[in-house]
């Protein structure tokens, strides 16, 4: 916190790589545009790093964000010449309905609990569990696209299982697991 | 203002993992009567099919594009702030822009007068670069955090056992340098990892579990078990590392930086792995390694380095340039002058500005870590062609 005030440019990439993909998810709810919603979140983060000095604490830099990009995406909604059907119908409901934006910041906060799991993994782990979990790929698929061999994919698995908390985020790797393991047997 | 939202998504992570008290429940439940929609942003977040869908939706974000994007903006912002008459950052910049914009005009035109002034000095034959301050070069330093979060500032606790972790004592040698210690036999399958952090200006040893030695560079962190447990030794590298491994056959040691993972069966190396460099560089002295960078492999032999950007290439290396630091020298040899600063400006953490020099230009020589920077940079001058002013942490090079 004292080093990202004091201008350590490795404190705002601390925080950056917690908030971005949260932020990211929250504004891309609100205005429905990916590619618009990770220019609003990284100039916020801009906005951050140019009054960093008038933060006192992690909480009020993660409420700053959050308002800063919830701001952003309101003033993107109202200037929209031409607004496709969902955001209108989007913008309708925003002006009414507060709560909707409340729970967007909850869910985004809460999938990226989840997630700060899976960056945990280190690299090549993170990039095998990501083909498994969210690919459905499978043990040699894997190995083939990554240039490794089975064993080394296994083992990731293994340690993925190993260093993941999160019940179902294990299982849902675990199955593949030993999915694999009966149909080896059955092939025996 | 969303502290309240913050606070419900911690409750339903809680929840997930079972971990609520009897006042939380309260507090989540008494969210979830206060409005349906609640009831229904609940319900499928407990919905494993739905929570695949939206993590997915979370990993396909591209924090890189965009970090380097803020970086790129942060870095023009600083230059900016340099040139601006007065460059005293925080507060005071943003009342001072409004008030002065017409003062400003009238100041910058002074200043640039007074640097052109300063500069004609230089011209005289005998002079050297006044230096108004000097700068002290780095130190042995680092904070080492524990699994449990806990964070410990090495240079200034004292030696001896600092902590314990999954069976490993900690300890803090006479010569400033830290080791890890098996003390229990049975091998627990707790994942106790440590992080070991330099900042600009630090550099650290340590002796890992297997007894493998590692020496820190500036600005750099590694990541590794209290204990090394099952088929691999591995551990996480983001900056530059120096490796002495402790052989063992059976079980390789693993290196992974954000680009690369390197096998070794038992040698010393040198990886070279900044955020803010191009390319990672893995240069080996003795034994063997193999160097995987996505779809590509290569092995090294002694004596060869491993350059990783969108592909591996080997060539042959310059050991004793790649391994200075390491002995407490600076090696450059015909380095753009670019590529120099940066290693000064870690180890000094000052920063640097140039200020009509040609940064490919390409330098040389050899000199002492340990000396203040003033020496350094009068060396690098009497290469000719370049001058050095040292401002408090900025130095300026100019022609």
């Amino acid at each position: 916190m004292e080093a990202f005030r004091k201008g350590d440019e490795q404190g705002l990439a601390f925080f950056f790589k917690i908030h971005y993909r949260p932020l990211c998810y929250f504004v891309t709810k609100l205005i429905q545009d990916e590619v618009e919603a990770e220019d609003i979140v990284s100039l916020v983060f801009v906005k951050l790093w140019e009054r960093r000095k008038n933060f006192e604490s992690p909480q009020r830099i993660k409420a700053f964000l959050y308002i800063s990009c919830r701001n952003a995406s309101l003033n993107f909604l109202k200037q929209l010449k031409r607004k496709t059907v969902l955001q209108r119908e989007y913008q309708k409901h925003l002006e009414l309905v507060d709560e909707t934006v409340l729970n967007h910041v909850v869910e985004s906060e809460f999938i990226n609990s989840l997630y700060q799991e899976v960056a945990l993994l280190p690299l090549q782990c993170r990039r095998v569990f990501a083909l498994l979990y969210f690919e459905g790929k499978k043990t040699d698929e894997i190995a083939d696209t990554m240039g490794i061999s089975v064993k080394t994919v296994r083992n990731y698995k293994a340690r993925a299982i190993e260093i993941l908390h999160h019940a179902f985020l294990k299982k849902g790797i675990a199955e593949a697991l030993s999915l694999a393991v009966f149909i080896f047997l059955h092939k025996k | 203002m969303f502290e309240k939202e913050f606070n419900i998504a911690i409750l339903i992570e809680k929840f997930q993992k079972g971990e609520l008290n009897n006042a939380q429940q309260q507090e989540l439940d008494a969210w979830l009567a206060a409005d349906q929609a609640n009831k229904n942003l609940f319900q499928s977040l407990m919905q494993e099919a739905e929570l695949k869908k939206k993590l997915a939706a979370l990993h396909q974000i591209d924090e890189q594009r965009a970090w380097k994007k803020i970086h790129r903006a942060v870095w023009k912002m600083e230059q900016n702030a340099k040139k601006a008459p007065d460059s005293e950052k925080g507060t005071f910049r943003i009342k001072w822009v409004k008030a002065a914009m017409d003062i400003a005009a009238v100041l910058t035109l002074c200043v640039l007068g007074f640097y052109f002034f300063q500069t004609s000095s230089y011209f005289k034959p005998n002079s050297y670069s006044q230096h108004s301050a000097d700068v002290n070069p780095g130190s042995t330093g680092a904070t080492l955090t524990l699994s449990d979060g806990r964070s410990i500032k090495l240079q200034d606790i004292a030696t001896g056992k600092l902590a314990e972790e999954a069976g490993v004592a900690i300890s803090k040698s006479k010569d400033g340098h830290l080791i890890y210690d098996l003390k229990e036999r049975d091998a627990l399958t707790d994942y106790a990892m440590n992080t070991l952090s330099t900042a600009n200006g630090e550099t650290y040893h340590v002796t890992l579990p297997d007894g493998t030695m590692v020496w820190l560079n500036a600005a750099s962190t590694l990541r590794y078990p209290a204990r090394f447990v099952g088929q691999e030794r591995r551990v996480e590298l983001t900056g530059e590392g120096y490796f002495e491994v402790a052989p063992n056959q059976a079980i390789p040691f693993r290196v992974e930086t954000p680009n690369q993972e390197i096998t070794v069966l038992g040698t010393h190396f040198n990886v070279n792995s900044y955020l803010n460099e191009q390319v990672e560089v893995t240069t080996l002295v003795e034994g063997l390694v193999k160097v995987i960078s996505g779809k590509h492999s290569r092995s090294l032999r002694p004596g060869q380095q491993a350059t990783v950007a969108q592909e591996i290439s080997v060539s042959q290396a310059d050991i004793e340039a790649a391994t200075a630091w390491k002995n407490g020298m600076f090696v450059f040899n015909k380095e753009p002058l670019e590529h120099i600063m940066r290693k000064v400006a870690r180890w000094y953490d000052i920063e640097v500005v140039y200020d009509g020099v040609d940064t490919n230009e390409l330098y040389g020589g050899s000199f002492s870590r340990y000396e203040n920077v003033s020496s350094v940079l009068r060396k690098l001058e009497l290469t000719g062609g370049i001058h050095f002013k040292i401002e408090g942490r900025r130095i300026i090079a100019t022609k």
